[in-house]
């Protein structure tokens, strides 16, 4: 894990790296459109002053061992150290995806187990049905219908995930509750999609393992139903869905982008594309080094579920 | 001796994307107390099937449509069919009263469980032993098998074992709770000849040990000369021929069951080599059953205009030995 992380570092480094220029062309360039001209001299100064005449590889060498020391460089449109940007931001973030992957897992886990022990009942096509116009629905478009008939109905704005008057006030039970208040628009529409695919593959899991032999074993011993359905195929069924929690996690955070700008929601999606805009490299590479990081702890964690669920697949 | 199963008049169809297939047509036959019944047929004829319905555990699109299973319960007679195939009733008859054994130990045991964990689950079910006692009995019960080192087997998983241990435990498994009646659903066919001839020797012993009875369904008539009393020959959904096993071997009176037998190849010497037989043409299709007798186009002794036209009922012609054929339906009839 730990080899794998510091190739990721490596790889990460060098791709935000990649675009030509850097932040002070972008910078020049931005304060010229605006009309204002730079001196040679200040740009010299603050490229040296930033470092970013020196070779890649003494830059990567600075950057990754200043992770090691807590400290994840600097940003340069924020005029802050990283560390203290992104923070904040992660915590939200991990709070958003990890309650939308809940509330995925919880919603397409008892709709698929219907669905399935239900097959070509009228709830089993209303399943499907709802399910594909989930997935088919981009999220920022439910997004904003979403904004619309609360607005329109309502009479609240629900974009971002603070009121107001909470937004930078310190945390407080009053602040935890307008949080909630917010939170599930976030869930509902980066959930949707996750959860109308997540139902199909519960389906056509639970449908492939109910025909199997040992459920008509099980049967023949005298379990019961509800007893067989939970014991062996939703063990078995949950197997694919377990195995990619891994990547369903780094896309919930990455792919939330659209719906986070939509939203305007404090995560780390908005703030990413910013950096990336701006060449803001140590924001963005710190920003895409921990998505890597989550990645890989989201797999690590799916292995050992996978190896708890399914003695197949134990080392001996 | 005194009847445990009556099976009178079953008939079972399986709606399919294709239309229905009538799988099981009326069949007929009985189980005395201790006996071995052999279901012998080829492929497709229902043979499976009709084990499946004695304790009502048929695939979702299948359909009891006729018959009784009467089952002889001390002095009490219960028709399993009438039984809800869900509830109470029935589920304290399966695996306690009548278990099962099937083709495929590995697919028939779960993947993801340990051996010792499902013949757990049964003991656990119908017994009233806590979970400690329930593992010694399974453990007694695995080496009864005959699974060597069975305190440490118990904990392993079925792609640990051996196709013939697995077959083993199966067995264990569907023996835990001690039933009156085996259904063995091709227990030998997936398994090399080595093992198949030690898993029938096994079943013969249990069989005489727990006092129980076996119905064996196979395709494998030298399995049926191995360990059946008693034979019920199938073909597409019916019962052709009904009697002891001496009777099938040596008495066969279906022109099916005499071109089964003739079709079985022989050790001969070399210079008296003959050629093996087979049934002329192949099974029919099972969505259109030919009319009349169904083994009309391949029967050697084919009578036109009353073969083709008219179903034989299966009738007695001496003491437990019966037969569906028009050959020994009397004129007139």
């Amino acid at each position: 894990m730990v080899p794998t992380i510091l190739v990721l570092s490596i790889v990460v480094f060098v791709i935000i790296q990649l675009p030509p220029g850097d932040w002070l062309t972008s910078y020049v360039a931005g304060m010229r459109a605006a009309g204002d001209e730079v001196s040679p001299e200040r740009i010299d100064i603050l490229r040296e002053r930033y470092g970013f005449d020196q070779p890649m590889h003494v830059k990567y060498f600075k950057w990754i061992t200043g992770i090691f020391r807590g400290d994840f460089g600097f940003s340069f449109s924020w005029n802050k150290p990283v560390g203290e940007l992104i923070w904040s931001r992660m915590g939200l973030t991990l709070l958003v995806s990890i309650s939308t992957l809940i509330f995925t897992w919880i919603v397409s886990f008892a709709i698929g187990l219907y669905s399935a022990t239900h097959q070509y009942s009228i709830g089993d096509y209303l399943a499907t049905f709802i399910g594909f116009i989930g997935l088919a629905t981009p999220n920022f478009m439910l997004a904003l219908i979403l904004m619309y008939l609360s607005f329109e109905f309502f009479g609240y704005s629900i974009s971002g995930l603070f009121s107001y008057e909470y937004a930078n006030a310190p945390w407080s039970i009053a602040k935890l509750i307008d949080l909630l208040k917010h939170l599930w628009i976030p869930i509902i529409v980066s959930g949707t999609a996750g959860t109308a695919g997540l139902i199909r593959i519960l389906r056509a899991n639970l449908l492939d393992e109910l025909g199997k032999p040992y459920v008509v074993t099980a049967k023949t011993k005298g379990v019961s139903n509800l007893k067989i359905l939970f014991k062996y195929p939703v063990r078995i069924a949950l197997i694919p869905f377990i195995s990619t929690v891994g990547w369903t996690f780094a896309s919930l955070i990455s792919g939330s982008v659209i719906t986070a700008i939509v939203l305007n929601l404090p995560t780390a999606g908005p703030m990413l594309l910013q950096a990336l805009k701006t060449q803001d490299m140590y924001l963005a590479g710190s920003f895409i080094f921990f998505l890597s990081i989550l990645t890989v702890i989201g797999t690590l964690v799916s292995d050992i579920l996978l190896a708890i669920v399914d003695p197949r697949i134990r080392y001996k | 001796m005194s009847k445990l199963l009556e099976v009178k008049n079953l008939t079972v169809n399986f709606n399919t994307a294709e239309g229905i297939v009538r799988a099981v047509r009326g069949v007929d036959f009985e189980v005395d107390k201790n006996q071995v019944l052999g279901i012998v047929g080829e492929s497709g004829c229902g043979k499976s099937v009709t084990a499946r319905a004695v304790l009502n555990v048929l695939a979702s699109n299948s359909e009891i449509m006729n018959g009784e299973v009467i089952y002889h319960k001390n002095n009490e007679k219960i028709d399993l069919l009438k039984l809800d195939k869900d509830g109470k009733e029935i589920r304290k008859i399966r695996g306690k009263e009548i278990s099962m054994i099937f083709q495929e130990p590995m697919t028939s045991f779960s993947p993801v469980h340990t051996v010792g964990n499902q013949i757990m689950e049964a003991i656990l079910l119908h017994t009233g032993l806590d979970k400690k006692e329930a593992r010694q009995r399974a453990i007694s019960i695995l080496e009864e098998v005959g699974i060597p080192e069975a305190q440490s087997r118990i904990d392993d998983y079925p792609y640990q074992l051996s196709g013939g241990m697995r077959q083993r435990a199966m067995i264990a498994m569907a023996l835990s709770c001690e039933p009156s009646l085996l259904l063995a659903d091709e227990p030998t066919t997936a398994l090399d000849v080595t093992i198949q001839a030690q898993i029938l020797d096994l079943m013969r012993d249990m069989k005489e040990e727990f006092g129980m009875s076996i119905i064996i369904i196979t395709h494998d008539i030298g399995v049926i000369a191995e360990i059946a009393d008693q034979v019920a020959v199938m073909y597409l959904g019916r019962v052709v021929e009904e009697a002891s096993v001496d009777d099938i071997f040596y008495d066969p009176k279906h022109p099916y069951t005499r071109a089964l037998l003739k079709s079985i190849p022989k050790i001969t010497k070399k210079d008296q080599k003959e050629k093996l037989l087979s049934i002329e043409g192949t099974v029919p299709d099972a969505y259109n059953i030919p009319s009349g007798c169904t083994f009309h186009n391949r029967c050697e002794e084919y009578m036109a205009g009353r073969c083709d036209k008219i179903q034989p009922e299966l009738i007695e012609i001496s003491p437990s030995h019966k037969v569906a054929c028009l050959l020994y339906e009397k004129e007139g009839d």
